[in-house]
């Protein structure tokens, strides 16, 4: 019988589900998981720019599903496929990424540590949104996602009941179950580069999520607006910060 | 000269009644030590820990002093009582604690009462590093048993070998005699001559009353201690006393210093059945001292008393052992007659005058020191 | 035939009024206090009991003698039912033992620990259990069959019937666990009635999900995930433990043993579960399925099935947990006939026998030996002295009852006492 827990010899298995990242941060995001996860489960929404062709030019890329039709807007269906997919491969552990999340360097030797032990069964991170360029993070009231912890990491309990709430945007990316099992606030930093673009593409991003969510229902109204301000409070990312 | 004792009880504050002495082994011996203080022309006054408040009282003509503490203040106070003093320092207990300790001073060390085989090592540490303290502070830690000595040059370290003293508790042996007309021939009576608490062994007493009286019809138990009211093993006491199916053969009384003697005298056999804490038990000498053959548990001081077989019998602390060794008493008069016998004789050793004799000679080169000006800060 | 009713109050004060009442007149006696000492508390229990149904304020049960304890012992066993609300007049019993014992369970806590130790052993020991709250009455169905629910909220003659209806199931077939069932599905369906409203869907789904497993319908499985998902979606950190161990127990009763220990293993998150897990793992692999089915039932108190299907079972590891069941299930005789020399072997072994060989005396009516083994376990462990001390407490609670109202009627008491050795009281 398989242990639900295993203090050694995990496999850890990245899963992504991605939509026309081709010419954004995909491919800095494969190759630096491609440093220390063992496979990458990748779940691709009726991308048009050719981002299924990327991932195949990625070895540890092991299962790649392509959707002809895009559950973008119906989320929970789409993370729910996302899992069942990850799952198939029968993994020990598994590490929710975006397309546009970077690890710090020393969370990529730490990670076989957090994995390896029989005392927890998910890892959370802390999250710093880079703005405006890839020098400088923002901090203030609507963002400031690095002060909690986002669990990114999780073990697979084989036969666990997993559920997501059933929502159209901004559903968790781990199922909601997690949260009763025992798990871990690491001090280690993830890297998103989603707000970097110029004002005009955060304009448009700005608008995608009014136009999905026009009464906040899902996210917050005020955050929403906070993307257009102009002078956001930024400060300095330092490669060896707390 | 004023000679200060620190001890954490002597004058009844357990009970309010600070106008008399507490009846337990520890305040007897301060008694005694008072006593002897005074032939010796200085005047004792002893300071003592009160969980009533302070207090000021005189007692059988010693002066005593209560001084106001709560169970989480008892070292601090303790510590702080010597500075009342102006004169010499006799600390009479507290020795497990570790303490600041009046240069120039005498310990005192009643037994060990940290011999419990489940204590914790973390407490044992904690008392091994009190009694270093101890050493290194005091000028001189007088022991009642030979087990503190081996105990001091097992776990410690000092430089001196003359800072331990063994100095056993004695018995009066003309007030503790035989008395074989005491005694009735048809019954057997087994005598408990300890207080009614946990560390004296009276759940073992308990247990094998229970299996000696269904045995032997002739056997007649009797309890000879205080009873601390309102505890548990008081309660528990009297739960098993009362409807007990031998209740006529089980006798409870608390008896007075003077009536000891003829308690020990009608009995035929004394049990000692402590489990831990036993120092040179005055319990033991008393019963040796009247002839009663003695059960005792191998526990501290006792075995320095007792030698198995020859002047009683010692047995681990364990209802199955004291059972059975009792009952051989029980069935043999010839065994009880034999080790009464060779226990008065061993009685005759630990007389009060040889107690006396050896105090008088510690004292009287200690106070000449103090005399002379060569004492500690305190004598300054 | 002769019911006792063995309460804490007086007649009057007594929460199982109804069953009393469903009893002929000329057959029913009462051991307990004379009158009923009115404390604000027992004086809203009453009121909330008579809004419910049973109607009457004072002297609702006419005609009922008084007996005391050493005139109930002269009735004639083999024609007596005793109805126990006050689980220490069992302590008094002395070594009568009526033919039917049923022990009622009222909604209200004991007030000592006494009294609980003493509602466990007679619950172990009983014909049949009524209960007057929910909660208690699940918790009891896993221990034990012929459990009652006694619902507060059935009408007055509902209960009546009930009353009539355990009396005479435990007559004629001495074993009531048939209505029980019959009662669990009733119960369920009430549940299934309010499933689909959102305020109380968690609830009823853990409680549909009980109520399946009682009655053994694998169905219990999805109604127990709907309550965790509810229970994990509202925050409640612990139900991996309120909630989803209870999976395991499902899974092993439907044989599907395997992921009974996995999903026992999902929930052993501290030291003590990480060791049970690991030692029902090596048991699955030895191929000793069963063993692990009877261990994961007594991980979650179904005692009751652990206790059936060890009683199938052979061997040392399964007479070790079958004396865990009978200890917890209170049924200490059968737990200490399974001894063997080798549980002697440590100390503390040895002190954990003594104290349970204590209150097997103490049930016997032994007192002496009762305190005895209490001792022996109390020389090394003086928290043992605990037992000797609820024996006197025990003793204490039953002369307070016996006084309470003093004017005690010694010439009729005496006169009942003849009519009752001559066996003309009663109803036979």
């Amino acid at each position: 019988m398989r242990p639900v827990r295993k203090a050694s010899g995990n496999r850890l298995t990245a899963m992504m589900q991605v939509r026309n990242e081709a010419d954004r941060y995909l491919e800095t995001v494969l190759r630096e998981l491609s440093e220390f996860v063992d496979d990458i489960v990748v779940v691709d929404d009726a991308s048009s720019d050719g981002t299924p062709d990327l991932c195949r030019r990625f070895k540890k890329v092991s299962n790649l599903v392509i959707l002809s039709e895009s559950l973008f807007g119906r989320e929970w269906m789409l993370r729910s496929l996302l899992w069942k997919v990850a799952v198939s491969t029968d993994p020990d552990w598994l590490l929710a990424v975006d397309a546009d999340e970077v690890y710090e360097d020393r969370a990529k030797e730490r990670l076989r540590g957090l994995i390896d032990q029989d005392r927890y069964d998910w890892v959370g991170f802390r999250m710093f949104d880079f703005w405006g360029g890839m020098t400088h993070y923002r901090e203030d009231e609507h963002w400031n996602l690095h002060r909690r912890h986002m669990v990114t990491l999780v073990r697979f309990l084989p036969g666990y009941h997993y559920f997501f709430p059933k929502m159209d945007l901004h559903v968790p990316r781990i199922p909601l179950s997690y949260r009763v099992l025992p798990g871990y606030r690491s001090e280690l930093r993830i890297k998103h580069f989603g707000w970097v673009g110029s004002p005009e593409q955060l304009r448009r991003k700005y608008e995608r999520y009014v136009a999905l969510d026009p009464e906040g229902r899902f996210g917050n109204a005020d955050q929403y607006r906070s993307i257009l301000d102009p002078n956001p409070r930024l400060v300095e990312w330092k490669e060896d910060g707390p | 000269m004023n000679v200060g004792i620190c001890t954490h009880s002597f004058a009844d504050g357990y009970n309010g009644r600070v106008d008399r002495i507490f009846a337990g082994g520890l305040e007897r011996y301060m008694y005694d030590f008072c006593m002897l203080l005074r032939d010796l022309g200085v005047r004792p006054e002893v300071h003592q820990l009160s969980f009533r408040g302070a207090f000021h009282s005189t007692v059988d003509g010693i002066e005593v002093f209560g001084h106001a503490c709560t169970p989480e203040t008892t070292v601090e106070v303790f510590q702080s009582m010597a500075d009342a003093v102006n004169g010499p320092v006799v600390y009479a207990s507290f020795i497990w604690h570790r303490m600041r300790y009046r240069p120039g001073s005498i310990g005192i060390c009643h037994g060990i009462n940290w011999d419990r085989a489940d204590l914790p090592v973390r407490e044992k540490n904690g008392v091994a590093a009190a009694i270093q303290g101890a050493l290194d502070q005091l000028e001189r830690i007088v022991s009642v048993d030979s087990h503190f000595l081996s105990y001091c040059r097992s776990v410690c370290v000092f430089d001196d070998p003359g800072k331990l003293v063994l100095l056993p508790n004695a018995v009066d042996t003309g007030h503790f005699r035989p008395n074989s007309r005491a005694r009735r021939p048809e019954k057997v009576r087994v005598l408990y001559p300890r207080r009614i608490s946990w560390e004296r062994g009276v759940i073992p007493m308990m247990v094998i009353a229970d299996r000696l009286l269904d045995r032997h019809p002739e056997v007649v138990v009797e309890f000879a201690g205080e009873v601390v009211d309102g505890s548990p093993i008081t309660r528990a006491f009297s739960l098993w006393m009362k409807d007990h199916p031998h209740r006529r053969r089980i006798e409870h009384r608390v008896l007075s210093f003077d009536q000891m003697a003829e308690a020990y005298q009608r009995a035929d056999i004394a049990v000692i059945p402590s489990i831990f804490s036993e120092g040179t038990s005055y319990a033991c000498l008393e019963a040796l001292s009247c002839g009663t053959a003695v059960v005792a548990a191998n526990i501290g001081g006792l075995n320095d008393l007792i030698l198995d077989g020859y002047n009683g019998l010692l047995v681990p602390p364990e209802p199955d052992a004291l059972l059975e060794a009792v009952e051989r008493c029980v069935k043999n008069p010839g065994l009880r007659r034999a080790l009464g016998r060779r226990g008065r004789e061993t009685a005759l050793a630990f007389d009060r005058s040889h107690w006396r004799a050896k105090w008088t000679r510690v004292l009287e080169t200690w106070l000449a020191g103090w005399k002379g000006g060569a004492g500690g800060a305190g004598g300054a | 035939m002769y019911f006792i009713a063995f309460g804490g109050e007086s007649p009057n004060g007594f929460a199982f009024t109804d069953l009393l009442e469903a009893i002929p007149g000329e057959a029913r006696f009462f051991v307990g206090a004379a009158t009923t000492t009115l404390t604000p508390g027992n004086r809203g229990q009453g009121a909330k009991r008579d809004g419910m149904g049973s109607g009457r304020a004072a002297d609702r049960i006419p005609g009922i003698r008084r007996l005391s304890m050493d005139e109930a012992r002269r009735l004639p066993p083999e024609h007596t039912m005793a109805l126990v609300i006050e689980p220490l007049w069992v302590s008094a019993f002395c070594g009568w033992r009526p033919k039917w014992l049923v022990m009622l369970v009222p909604r209200k806590a004991y007030e000592t620990p006494v009294q609980q130790r003493w509602a466990d052993l007679v619950t172990g020991m009983a014909d049949a259990v009524l209960a007057e709250s929910e909660s208690l009455y699940l918790q009891l169905c896993f221990r034990r069959n012929g459990v009652i629910f006694w619902d507060p909220y059935r009408s007055w003659e509902e209960r009546r019937q009930l009353a009539i209806q355990v009396i005479e199931t435990l007559v004629e077939r001495g074993d009531p666990e048939r209505m029980a069932v019959d009662q669990r599905h009733s119960l369920l369906r009430d549940y299934e009635m309010l499933a689909d409203r959102e305020d109380v869907k968690e609830t009823a789904y853990y409680l549909m999900a009980l109520y399946r497993y009682l009655l053994a319908d694998s169905r219990a499985q999805q109604d127990l995930l709907t309550a965790f998902e509810r229970a994990v979606e509202a925050g409640r950190p612990n139900s991996l433990i309120t909630h989803y161990r209870f999976l395991s127990a499902i899974l092993a009763q439907c044989g599907r043993v395997e992921e009974a220990v996995q999903a026992y293993g999902i929930t052993a998150v501290d030291e003590r579960a990480k060791e049970e897990y690991d030692r029902l793992v090596r048991w699955f692999e030895e191929g000793q399925g069963q063993l692990v089915r009877a261990r994961l039932f007594l991980l979650n108190d179904d005692i009751r099935s652990a206790r059936v299907t060890l009683g199938r079972l052979d061997g040392e590891a399964a007479r070790r947990l079958s004396m865990e069941a009978d200890i917890r299930a209170g049924r200490l005789e059968e737990a200490l006939c399974r001894l063997t020399p080798g549980d002697r072997k440590s100390r503390a072994a040895r002190r954990a026998i003594a104290v349970q060989e204590g209150l097997l005396h103490w049930m016997r009516g032994d007192r002496a030996e009762a305190i005895h083994q209490f001792l022996r376990a109390a020389v090394e462990d003086p928290g043992v002295l605990g037992y000797v001390l609820e024996m006197g407490d025990a003793e204490e609670i039953l002369e307070r009852i016996g006084r309470r109202g003093g004017g005690y009627d010694a010439a009729r008491a005496q006169s009942l006492g003849q009519s009752v050795d001559g066996h003309d009281a009663g109803a036979q």
